[in-house]
């Protein structure tokens, strides 16, 4: 049992956990992530390592309730215990000084990229954040990312918070100035990864891209985390999750991710987490 | 109580059917297939071993479980003397009863097979096992005295548990750590519940917590804890790794990564560890296979594995595509027939060469070649050649791909200083099971490829004792198995009696002949001795002897290596004889000494006595043909 030593909502739907699990956090590095399993019945799902302090051996990771698994989560309070908690999985983010660099979060992504930004400014980087949302009430870790970053930028699609717009506005103004960008981590809904990879590769920018393949095991042992980068398949969690943006087939990542959908759907309605669950069992208690 | 019945009539004992479920009831649930021997049919098909002089059966078992042995006390009705007997040489007789390739192993060479259906062994070893584990307590295993020393098991696994059990009973302090959340590797995750109820799994698992030893999940050696932590924080003197081979193999051809394309691993994965057929009360979800075509690709026991789990979800035709045909198929005998039942459709000869999908990258359809059988390839097996012009379609909902594993290059990446051959499999000494890197020991499927729970379960054996060895080695003490302390001893008479053998060769006439001759057939006498304490039910020879490090045992087959020739003058090969004689003389002689079975002890003392005798003479004789009379003379 892995014990939640602290947990806070930063967004509606955005919950932070440090947990305690000694053994990860003095190993992990920027980019690795870990399975989880709430309970018995539960199914294992990876999230990325947030945050790591190997002193109170605790990790931190961020989770977006969009599914029974990330809603029960998300319904988990300090003091609560998760059943299984294994890692750090994956390859680290290749950090090195590539001068500018900018790292693009979209969502829950942006707690995604932030370790990996916080490394690259750590290396000598000069370090651009871009960090975009669909409103003001969903932008995430917006302090954080501002303390470190040498430019922090925030995009919202309404307008409600920074720049009216999507990520890719910010990032074609940025190369449009003519400055050298060196580098772009981008992390997010894959449509944003996509679109990111569209704008750098015409101006070849070394552009990498954190993969959301369907996991189990995430030791390389099921495949069902195969994705093609490079017209070759590749194990997200043992070869990734970081891939070259330019080289990745986004639509067949796309397309596998949609496997279990109707599935999905089926269990979070069933789920005592769903919200809609949720709103008529306060209606049945009155 | 039982008992043999006469030879002539055993052989008209057929072989007892196993009792098994309905193949339509039990293609639409996940429980056990085979259900076992009643005792009545346990004991009849006991009755029909011939209990051979030289049983054969014995070789054919990759760990030669005492066989006849354990026969005869089944026979008897000594069950928990036979269970006794079994666990001498096998870890989980539950388990390989039922997934050891016995048509293969210990059956293929009973002799009843040569005329008749052989002894059912396999069925007879799960009787055994299942009956005691029903019917009796769990019996306290004995457990030496603490050593202090911790081992450090990497994996779960068949390799893995065995090598932890033994080195519990050795009395180290053992922590085994596993990747995954629940323990028992492919025991748990790929074989299915119809096949291998995980209850028993657990049984065996429950019964190591009990020795001491401790299990510790959701920890990847080389990720969450490094080998180096483990010998140098933790104060593990020893680690063993039995990490398996996990690693799925695609076969690179187009639509691969189609949505609906599983590897086995990954579809058995979800349903045995996860249970995805029990979806939505479990979280982790499957393809639907309900009234759909699910096609598996691949011959041996995972790919029926697979098939048969899609018959289960509801598949309305689920198939194999095999490149060979049935009679190469590695699968055990009775899987295929079990899946031949279920009515799991066989398309042989057949070889996908392409996955079709829908526009949204859905699998729909499987391009294949159609094969015939051409000349034999390296493993014996007659090599499929693609038909020309003989492409078809096949329509499918699901796919899943079985056509093995290779092992996981995570702890290659971790620990690059480990050598690995060009497979990626661990190198180990044949003897100790030792890797490259000192104290990191590894066994089963990471260092054979995907092989055997029994080959696994073997391996994890032998490496516990080049474990133990190692670490008494560092204590400057040596403990050795009974039976071992006797092979080294049949092992210096067998050499004498060689050496006397090509003496009589070369002398074949007159006194020196006669004298010669006394010796030789002594030896044999000597060796048959022994034998026949070691073949008996006595005492167990898997008990250790401890403190045997003066007796440099291993060295005991070097006494002198000798070629008689036409010249040989009898002055060199008296010579060569007195040692032998003075070598056996004292090693019996010392080997009183130690703490042993009574009847042993007796034997060796009336064997250190003859050899004396034997030396004496040899003396005499030396001293007869060179003159020198010694002081005696
Ligand atoms: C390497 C990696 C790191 C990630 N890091 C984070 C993170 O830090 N914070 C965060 O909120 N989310 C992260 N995710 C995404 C997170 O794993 C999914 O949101 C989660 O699995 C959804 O599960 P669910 O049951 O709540 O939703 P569901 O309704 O079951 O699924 C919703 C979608 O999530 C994806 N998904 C479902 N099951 C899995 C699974 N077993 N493995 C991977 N994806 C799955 C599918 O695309 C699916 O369509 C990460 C994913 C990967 C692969
Ligand atoms: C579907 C299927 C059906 C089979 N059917 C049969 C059969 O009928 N008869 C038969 O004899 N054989 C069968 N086999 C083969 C047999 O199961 C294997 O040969 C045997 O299990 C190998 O045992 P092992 O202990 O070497 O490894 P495994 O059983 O593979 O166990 C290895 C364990 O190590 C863990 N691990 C790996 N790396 C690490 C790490 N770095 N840190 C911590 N833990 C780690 C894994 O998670 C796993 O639990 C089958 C195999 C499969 C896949
Ligand atoms: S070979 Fe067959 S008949 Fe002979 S001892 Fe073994 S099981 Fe019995
Ligand atoms: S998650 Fe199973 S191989 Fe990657």
């Amino acid at each position: 049992m892995f014990e939640i030593k602290k947990s806070v909502f930063l967004s509606e739907n955005v919950k932070s956990f440090e947990i305690v699990a000694p053994r990860i956090a003095k190993h992990r590095k920027a980019g690795q992530f870990v399975i989880l399993r709430v309970h018995d019945k539960g199914e294992r799902i990876p999230l990325t390592i947030a945050d790591s302090n190997e002193e109170q051996g605790t990790i931190t990771l961020i989770v977006q309730g969009i599914g029974k698994t990330t809603m029960e989560l998300n319904d988990l309070n300090t003091g609560d215990s998760i059943l299984d908690v294994v890692g750090p999985l994956g390859q680290a983010s290749h950090i090195e000084n590539f001068g500018t660099s900018i790292c693009i979060g979209g969502g829950v992504g942006t707690a995604i990229a932030y370790p990996t930004a916080v490394a690259l400014k750590e290396a000598g980087n000069y370090v651009i954040t871009i960090n975009g949302a669909r409103n003001k009430d969903l932008v995430i870790l917006e302090k954080e990312m501002k303390e470190f970053s040498d430019e922090a930028y925030i995009t919202t699609d309404d307008g409600s918070c920074g720049h009216n717009g999507f990520v890719t506005d910010i990032l074609k103004n940025l190369i449009g100035e003519n400055r050298k960008i060196d580098f772009v981590l981008a992390i997010g809904p894959i449509p944003m990864m996509r679109a990111v990879a569209e704008v750098t590769r015409e101006h070849g920018i070394s552009t990498f891209v954190s993969l959301n393949p369907i996991m189990i095991d995430g030791t390389g042992m099921c495949g069902g985390c195969r994705v093609i980068v490079d017209g070759e398949s590749k194990f997200g969690c043992v070869d990734g999750p970081e891939f070259d943006a330019h080289k990745v087939d986004f639509d067949n990542l796309v397309n596998r991710n949609r496997t279990y959908s109707k599935l999905e759907k089926e269990s979070i309605e069933r789920s005592a987490s769903c919200p809609k669950v949720k709103a008529s069992n306060e209606i049945d208690n009155k | 109580m039982a008992s043999f019945p006469e030879k002539k009539d055993r052989m008209k004992i057929p072989r007892n059917k196993m009792p098994e479920m309905n193949p339509i009831k039990r293609a639409a649930c996940f429980e056990e297939v085979s259900l076992g021997y009643s005792k009545e049919d346990a004991i009849t098909e006991a009755q029909r071993c011939l209990q051979c002089k030289i049983p054969t059966c014995i070789d054919g078992c990759p760990v030669s479980i005492k066989i006849d042995q354990f026969i005869t006390l089944l026979v008897k009705e000594d069950f928990s003397g036979a269970l006794d007997k079994i666990k001498e040489d096998n870890f989980l007789p539950a388990i390989c009863g039922r997934v050891c390739p016995q048509e293969k192993q210990c059956e293929q060479t009973c002799v009843v097979g040569k005329r008749n259906e052989p002894v059912a062994i396999g069925r007879l070893e799960r009787f055994v096992a299942d009956y005691n584990r029903d019917n009796e307590k769990p019996k306290d295993v004995k457990r030496a005295a603490p050593t202090g020393k911790k081992v450090a098991i990497v994996g779960s696994g068949p390799a893995g548990l065995a090598c932890a059990a033994d080195l519990a009973s050795f009395g180290h302090q053992v922590t085994v750590f596993e990747a995954l959340h629940e323990f028992g590797g492919v025991l748990i995750y790929g074989i299915p519940e119809f096949r291998l109820p995980k209850e028993i799994v657990k049984y065996e698992i429950d019964n190591l917590k009990k020795l001491g030893v401790e299990f510790v999940a959701n920890s990847i050696v080389g990720k969450t804890i490094t080998l180096s932590e483990l010998m140098e924080e933790e104060g593990f003197e020893a680690i063993f790794l039995g990490l398996g081979a996990g690693l799925p193999t695609f076969m690179k051809i187009p639509g691969e990564e189609f949505a609906g394309v599983y590897s086995a691993n990954e579809f058995l994965t979800r349903v045995n560890l996860m249970k995805a057929n029990q979806f939505p009360n479990f979280d982790s979800p499957i393809l639907d296979c309900k009234d759909k075509t699910v096609v598996v690709v691949g011959g041996g026991n995972t790919a029926m594995d697979a098939v048969r789990v899609a018959k289960r979800l509801g598949a309305k035709s689920a198939k194999i595509i095999y490149r060979r045909s049935l009679e190469e198929m590695p699968a055990r005998n009775e899987e295929i027939h079990h899946a031949q039942e279920e009515g799991i459709e066989f398309l042989n000869l057949t070889n996908p060469i392409q996955y079709i999908g829908d526009d949204k990258q859905v699998v729909n359809a499987i391009k294949c070649h159609k094969m015939e059988l051409g000349e034999p390839d390296d493993s014996g097996r007659r090599r499929p050649v693609v038909i020309e012009g003989s492409e078809y379609e096949i329509d499918v909902d699901v796919v899943v791909v079985a056509i093995g594993n290779s092992s996981n290059p995570l702890i290659n990446k971790s620990n690059p200083e480990i050598e690995v051959n060009k497979w990626g499999n661990l190198v180990v000494d044949e003897e100790t099971m030792e890797t490259s890197e000192k104290g990191v020991f590894a066994g089963g499927d990471i260092v054979t490829g995907g092989a055997t729970v029994i080959l696994a379960m073997g391996a994890g054996r032998k490496a516990a004792l080049g474990i133990h060895h190692s670490l008494i080695a560092k204590a400057g003490k040596k403990d050795m198995k009974l039976d071992e302390i006797l092979d080294v001893v049949i092992n210096v008479e067998v050499e004498s009696q060689k050496f006397y053998r090509m003496g009589l060769d070369i002398c074949s006439e007159g006194e020196t002949h006669k004298f010669i001759k006394h010796l030789y057939e002594d030896e044999i006498k000597h060796e048959r001795m022994i034998r026949n304490l070691k073949d008996s039910n006595l005492y167990d020879g898997s008990q250790l002897i401890e403190n045997v490090e003066h007796l440099n045992l291993e060295d005991s087959h070097k006494t002198e290596n000798f070629e008689w020739s036409n010249n040989t003058t009898i002055e060199e090969a008296l010579t060569v004889a007195i040692k032998r004689e003075n070598h056996a003389f004292q090693l019996f002689t010392k080997l009183v000494e130690l703490k042993l079975p009574q009847e042993i002890k007796d034997l060796f003392t009336n064997l250190a006595e003859e050899e004396r005798q034997h030396l004496a003479e040899v003396e005499k004789e030396y001293g007869l043909a060179t003159g020198n009379m010694g002081d005696e003379g």
